[in-house]
């Protein structure tokens, strides 16, 4: 076994013994098992105080725009139904519909239209992908308008085939190929950010106490005898990465399975059968957030990129914050030095939701690719779909040259840690440590 | 062979080591002395190459000392530290295998200085768990486990009961007679006349004096002669080289310079009055400490 992993394997075999860690982990399994309960309550909510949706339809024929107006207007309050001049021949979007749309005129569109065969077919644009929009309530209300449309359904069979019609929906976006797929996008952006803003805030504070507490507790001297600072850094963040993992997975875990068991509970709530919600064609499933279904339809390297860029991310701020706790002489000092690691953060947290609307701003673009700001912010274009391969391989290269150097850096500031039991460096002992060689 | 080669190391404009050089042999232990902030503790830490020197270097069996080959050296910091939170056998399983051990001989071993040691059940516990003196025999424990071929002891009696010191005399002599090197910086004069064999006195960053301890007493200038507390030392005017110590133990000590034949001084003495003890003893390690190591202020 060598050196680092003797070291990690301490780090994580004895602070997974810890009952703050044990606490924490069972603490966050239940708010996520609450949280993933959050989709019913809003949609109970949305229906006691969401206003009417702006629709604009646009209809095949007369015999349609009735069963739709009957279906949506009659006897719905959810729907403002404005119904588009002219009629659709398939299923894109009158220009002129698309730009009210785009201005804000209307919340989505729907169009309806004649498949081949003669069947009522729909496609849904919504204005906004919104990871609450749920098309359900829609769907249930629009299979009256279709049995209707086409009354001469009148077997069991017949009336079972019309129940599948075929409903998709479309983002406006032209990146993605429909608003599930911006949808998850976006999701997956927004969760690297918010488990990687949490790793670091919680792990990162870790490894800068764990730096200290070895230092105050004199182990530190016995350990830079028996090994390299760097190799002990090393160590003590894979370490504490590691056991960041472990909680995250079993956090996704049963983050997964709750986003299953809610997805079933919620088409409940919004009134349809988990039957219905399995009918749908690839593309026009439930909520991707509230179903699951969605997530199958991720490709396997986006998976790939959200677990390197988590790992790159926390790596380069692990080594800043063992870097600023062998700098500290005391657990106080950390507090005011992890500024130094929760700018960075944050500038990296809110360029990324800029990137999330924009991904190519040349900002962003640039941004992209600097080390601490560079996981969240090419992980959300990688996700968009906008970042080029060049781009993305210069991003992980110069966060792994930043690691490396961090590591360094780290190593060396604890070296001089031995001068300073109790107080805190002069800058010129800083500078000669990271003259020093290793 | 452990040896420390001119070196010197500033901190800032303070000289904490001086062109210091001496060498510590396998199976024999190296005493280092001199008063707080004379520069054992960096000398110490310059040989487990924490510190490099400014000039100068350490080299070990011919090296120089490097990380590879400084995980192979035991070591007791004068500033005791052990995970609080980690039983003490993991702890000592930890260390071990840190140093080289798989991890298997490292739970034999582990077992071994428990019962060394007469820790029992304590093994299973936290250090936080156990009192100071079984604290510092795992701490110790931890410094010799892998069997280390330099072993480097920074006070380690410090804080010590008299039962404990021995049991760590004991330790540390069965450590030499493994044929380790051992180096050992100390205050307490008595256990490092004990156990040293050689040493080397620091004071203000510089060696004063260094060598095998016993050539340095049998080099002494001066003899010490204890004798019976006479009524009358009038008969000391006929030497005024000797010099009279104070001393609170029945006896009276003198210093002799080594040209004055003792046996002239016994003499006087004896016609002196009543005489039943006439002791002509070493100096003490003490002596030679004293001799040497100037205190604050006084420049030799």
């Amino acid at each position: 076994m060598t050196t680092v992993a003797i070291i990690a394997r301490r780090e994580y075999a004895e602070r997974i013994k810890q009952r703050g860690w044990i606490i924490g982990t069972v603490i966050g399994v239940v708010v996520i098992i609450a949280l993933s309960f959050l989709p019913v309550i809003l949609i109970g909510l949305s229906g006691i105080f969401g206003g009417p949706t702006k629709l604009a339809v646009v209809t095949p024929d007369a015999k349609a725009e009735l069963a739709i107006k009957d279906a949506l207007v009659a006897k719905n309050g959810d729907y403002d139904v404005h119904f588009a001049s002219g009629t659709s021949s398939g299923p894109s979007l009158p220009p002129r519909v698309a730009s009210r749309l785009k201005a804000g005129t209307f919340d989505a569109a729907l169009v309806a239209y004649r498949e081949p065969s003669g069947d009522l077919a729909f496609r849904y644009y919504p204005r906004k992908s919104s990871a609450l929009d749920d098309t359900s309530s829609l769907r249930q209300h629009l299979l009256r308008a279709v049995l209707e449309a086409d009354s001469n359904a009148a077997s069991a069979a017949q009336i079972e085939h019309r129940m599948n019609f075929h409903f998709s929906v479309q983002s406006l976006n032209a990146r993605y190929r429909n608003a599930m797929e911006e949808g998850i996008s976006q999701a997956l952006s927004v969760f690297l950010l918010v488990v990687m803003y949490m790793a670091v805030i919680l792990y990162g504070v870790t490894v800068a106490q764990g730096v200290i507490e070895e230092k105050s507790n004199r182990v530190m001297e016995l350990m830079i005898a028996a090994l390299r600072p760097a190799q002990l850094l090393a160590g003590k963040i894979i370490g504490i990465g590691l056991l960041a993992l472990t909680q995250f997975a079993l956090f996704g875990i049963v983050g997964l399975v709750m986003l299953v068991v809610s997805g079933i509970i919620t088409a409940h709530a919004a009134g349809i059968g988990a039957a219905a919600l399995t009918s749908h064609a690839p593309g026009a499933g439930a909520n991707p957030f509230t179903s699951g279904a969605g997530i199958a339809t991720v490709p396997w390297t986006t998976w790939v990129y959200l677990v390197l860029f988590f790992l790159l991310g926390f790596f380069t701020y692990s080594t800043l914050s063992a870097g600023i706790g062998a700098l500290a002489s005391k657990a106080e000092d950390v507090q005011g030095a992890s500024m130094l690691y929760t700018m960075p953060l944050v500038a990296a947290y809110l360029i990324s939701f800029l990137a999330i609307n924009d991904p190519e701003k040349p900002f962003v673009l640039w941004t992209s690719m600097v080390p601490l700001l560079s996981p969240m912010v090419m992980f959300t274009r990688i996700s968009a779909g906008t970042a080029p391969g060049w781009q993305i391989v210069t991003s992980i290269a110069l966060s792994l040259i930043a690691i490396w150097l961090l590591t360094l850096f780290a190593g060396k500031l604890y070296r001089v840690g031995v001068l300073m039991y109790g107080k805190p460096p002069r800058p010129a002992d800083i500078w000669r440590a990271l003259r020093s060689p290793v | 062979m452990l040896e420390v080669l001119n070196v010197t190391k500033h901190f800032g404009a303070v000289a904490a080591v001086s062109n210091l050089s001496f060498s510590a042999l396998p199976a024999k232990i190296f005493g280092l002395l001199g008063p707080n902030g004379a520069g054992k503790t960096t000398t110490i830490r310059m040989v487990l190459d924490i510190f490099q020197p400014d000039s100068g270097e350490v080299r070990w069996r011919g090296r120089r000392v490097d990380a590879n080959l400084r995980h192979t050296f035991g070591y007791l910091p004068e500033e005791r530290g052990l995970y609080p939170k980690m039983r003490v056998r993991n702890q000592l399983e930890f260390f071990s295998v840190l140093h080289g051990m798989d991890r298997a001989a490292a739970q034999r071993r582990v077992s071994e200085l428990a019962e060394e040691f007469s820790l029992g059940d304590l093994i299973g516990k936290t250090p936080g768990e156990l009192s100071k003196g079984n604290q510092q025999k795992v701490q110790f424990m931890a410094a010799i486990a892998h069997h280390p071929p330099l072993l480097v002891l920074d006070e380690p009696f410090a804080g010590l009961d008299p039962i404990n010191v021995e049991i760590f005399k004991t330790a540390i002599r069965k450590v030499r007679a493994a044929g380790a090197t051992i180096l050992l910086s100390s205050h307490r004069m008595e256990q490092v006349e004990e156990l040293c064999e050689d040493l080397c006195i620091i004071d203000r960053s510089r060696a004063v004096v260094q060598g095998n301890l016993a050539d340095i007493k049998r080099h002494w200038p001066d003899r010490f002669i204890r004798v019976t507390k006479l009524s009358d030392l009038g008969f000391l005017t006929r030497f005024p080289d000797v010099r009279v110590l104070s001393s609170d133990d029945g006896y009276v000590h003198l210093t002799v310079p080594s040209s004055l034949p003792p046996a002239d001084l016994l003499r006087a003495a004896a016609e002196a009055g009543p005489l039943d003890h006439f002791e002509v003893v070493e100096p003490s390690l003490n002596d030679i400490y004293l001799h040497y190591v100037k205190p604050e202020g006084a420049i030799a």
